[in-house]
């Protein structure tokens, strides 16, 4: 614990306290009858406005993934990195036609999770489980990744060490993050996304402004990272990239933002934090809206070239050999200190909202969609969320061990496994909105193809430091490409739940009850909600 | 949070469920699918469609933007390209949402 940063730790731990309390007091933002429901609990009371759901939705999606991650990908490997962009941008014309159908249906019928939604549509609990299973394992790495945020800034900030000393300060974290996620809910991480998008603005809008001033402007900056990127890697020797996509890498750029758009949306914390919207106006607008933190994002992205062309910047991240520090040490590097520290604390809490709803997210999978669809049909919704409250103990425990057994050289990867496995899910939840046509064991068994190709797949590829899980990029079969496994794996599970769909139906093999009408995938919040299994109710037309 | 009453919506038709939707294996369905009546009219949802699907070829035919000129304020154009269309995305998005709005929300 030498070389403390004083200034620094001082405004980091007081963001920290901050938004402790604030997380805490949450439980008493606007209060529902009581906070024993999933509805309150798990979804905020299902009742929050185009404004706060911008604010939720933004800190629920851009995490330390976006302020640590990206910028790390572009300082590592140029071009390659920015793949993220496209991403980011073609997710939500995705967001705008899946999100307000999912929204509608669920208000209607009361569910709470994407597998509630599966399970109404097919009638099959068997295919609601997997897609339970599937999120809350698709979450565990993806909270890891905000692990591993908070830790690069706390390296930055000095504190560091060996052994327990090492990892506590980010088990006190995650321990208060646990408990106000415990008490308050969703409306914990809602609260505290408007701490956290206040301090990401202002810290963006003074890096992107100051930082190209310090340093010789953009044009150097691109320059110079041109220049540092063509040098070869001493570990490959092979140039570390280049500015541009080359005709070796373009595919994998577009498959990899091809694929993450469709995983976007249907991230069990994504859609966490969409049903908690209280009218479905409010997920087209923020299709619309949210597209501004793009903007941010690919902004935040080129922190990695400003990193690559500051020589000290990139000499320490060298020395540590490990790209996530590019952004914490160029802030570090630039930035007074007091400054620095109001950046580092607006990455941690930035990374805290996401923990807190993906936690949530998972759990509120895990009680809905296994524990009472199999064990306790019949719980209350209190026991519901008492049920709910523990879990979500129990996955920050899941993200603490892939954390600690996987390889955080490149955290983007821990974000990119998650998404080979939840895009798996696309056909039944995001084409299941649409359509009814996929028979529901076909769907089973080409999400099944999906997982088991994608996860074998990943589990094949290597990096310079891992053996196993080192790339999210792979061979695609029959093309002379590397592409993401996400979206090879998708296009297998499409196939096969195709022809098995065919055959199924050629065989008349029995097909589930669909408990959703048409007309639910468009109703509003005017419109009273189905009774449980109610199928082909008539809307009140008076209804609004 | 001062939210604008919620629009009033037409009616919306009572339908019986079809049993099996068209198949349309892979794709979602845009917008060109007729929809019953009370929806919004074709042409604006046709419109509304190809907005929607259009960052779609912009973002993925990445050899065409792969380039480091013309340059723009100091970016190369393969970074400024991609952040014009994050911002024309969103206006996309939006005008598809105003063409097909208040009309039981199309799709």
């Amino acid at each position: 614990m030498k070389d403390v940063k004083g200034i620094e730790l001082t405004i980091f731990v007081f963001f920290f306290v901050a938004v402790t309390v604030v997380g805490f007091a949450a439980a008493r933002w606007r209060r529902g009858q009581t906070l024993m429901h999933l509805d309150e609990w798990g979804l905020g009371g299902r009742s929050f406005g185009t404004f706060v759901t911008w604010f939720l939705l933004g800190g629920d999606l851009y995490t330390a993934y976006t302020f640590v991650a990206v910028p790390a990908a572009v300082f590592a490997g140029g071009a390659m990195g920015y793949w993220s962009v496209p991403y980011a941008a073609i997710a939500y014309p995705i967001v705008f036609l899946v999100g307000p159908r999912l929204w509608s249906v669920s208000h209607r019928h009361g569910y709470v999770t994407t597998a509630d939604f599966v399970r109404g549509r097919f009638g099959s609990k068997g295919l609601g489980l997997a897609i339970a299973l599937t999120g809350i394992l698709a979450m565990m790495p993806y909270i890891a990744l905000q692990l591993v945020g908070i830790q690069a800034v706390l390296t930055v900030m000095g504190v560091t060490g060996s052994g327990l000393a090492r990892d506590l300060p980010l088990f006190i974290a995650f321990a208060l993050l646990a408990a106000y996620t415990y008490t308050s809910g969703l409306r914990a991480p809602a609260l505290i996304s408007f701490v956290k998008d206040t301090l990401i603005y202002l810290t963006i809008i003074v890096a992107v402004l100051y930082i190209p001033s310090r340093i010789g402007g953009w044009g150097h900056i691109f320059d110079a990272s041109q220049a540092s990127l063509a040098k070869p890697n001493p570990a490959t020797g092979k140039p570390s990239g280049s500015l541009v996509t080359t005709s070796m890498t373009h595919w994998a750029y577009g498959t990899l933002a091809l694929g993450s758009s469709l995983a976007l949306f249907i991230y069990p914390h994504t859609v966490t934090g969409a049903l908690a919207a209280g009218r479905r106006d409010v997920i087209r607008r923020n299709a619309a809206l949210l597209p501004a933190y793009s903007l941010v994002l690919g902004f935040l992205a080129l922190l990695g070239y400003m990193a690559r062309a500051t020589p000290e910047v990139a000499q320490g991240v060298a020395k540590a050999k490990n790209p996530q520090l590019a952004v914490p040490l160029l802030f570090d590097h630039t930035f007074p200190q007091w400054l620095t520290g109001l950046a580092f604390a607006a990455i941690g809490v930035g990374a805290l909202v996401p923990a807190a709803i993906m936690s949530i997210a998972a759990s509120n999978l895990f009680t809905r969609n296994v524990y009472t669809a199999f064990f306790r049909p019949d719980a209350s919704p209190a026991e519901e969320t008492r049920v709910s409250q523990l879990v979500s103990l129990l996955v920050k425990v899941g993200a603490l061990v892939f954390v600690l057994g996987f390889d955080k050289s490149l955290a983007i990867n821990l974000q990119l496994l998650g998404g080979i496995w939840v895009v798996q899910t696309f056909p039944a939840l995001a084409i299941g909105v649409f359509t009814r046509w996929f028979h529901r064991w076909a769907l089973l068994a080409g999400w099944a193809v999906g997982m088991v190709y994608g996860t074998w797949t990943a589990y094949g590829t290597s990096s310079p430091t891992q053996k196993h899980f080192g790339q999210s990029i792979a061979d695609i079969p029959l093309i002379d490409h590397k592409g993401y496994i996400a979206l090879t794996a998708f296009v297998f599970n499409i196939a096969v739940a195709v022809v098995l769909t065919l055959v199924f139906r050629l065989v008349k093999v029995p097909d589930g009850q669909d408990e959703t009408t048409r007309a639910d995938y468009t109703a509003d919040a005017s419109e009273a909600a189905a009774e449980p299994g109610d199928s082909g109710r008539e809307l009140s037309p008076a209804a609004g | 949070m001062t939210e604008p009453p919620p629009s009033n919506e037409p009616p919306l038709p009572n339908e019986s469920r079809l049993p099996n939707d068209p198949p349309v294996p892979g794709e979602p369905p845009v917008s060109t699918r007729p929809q019953p009546s009370g929806g919004p009219g074709t042409a604006a949802k046709i419109v509304a469609g190809v907005l929607l699907v259009l960052p779609f070829p912009v973002y993925l035919a990445v050899p065409s933007y792969a380039k480091l000129t013309p340059r723009l304020a100091g970016f190369p154009f393969f970074y400024w390209w991609q952040l014009l269309w994050v911002v024309l995305t969103a206006l996309c998005i939006g005008a598809a949402h105003l063409l097909t709005r208040r009309r039981g929300g199309a799709r």
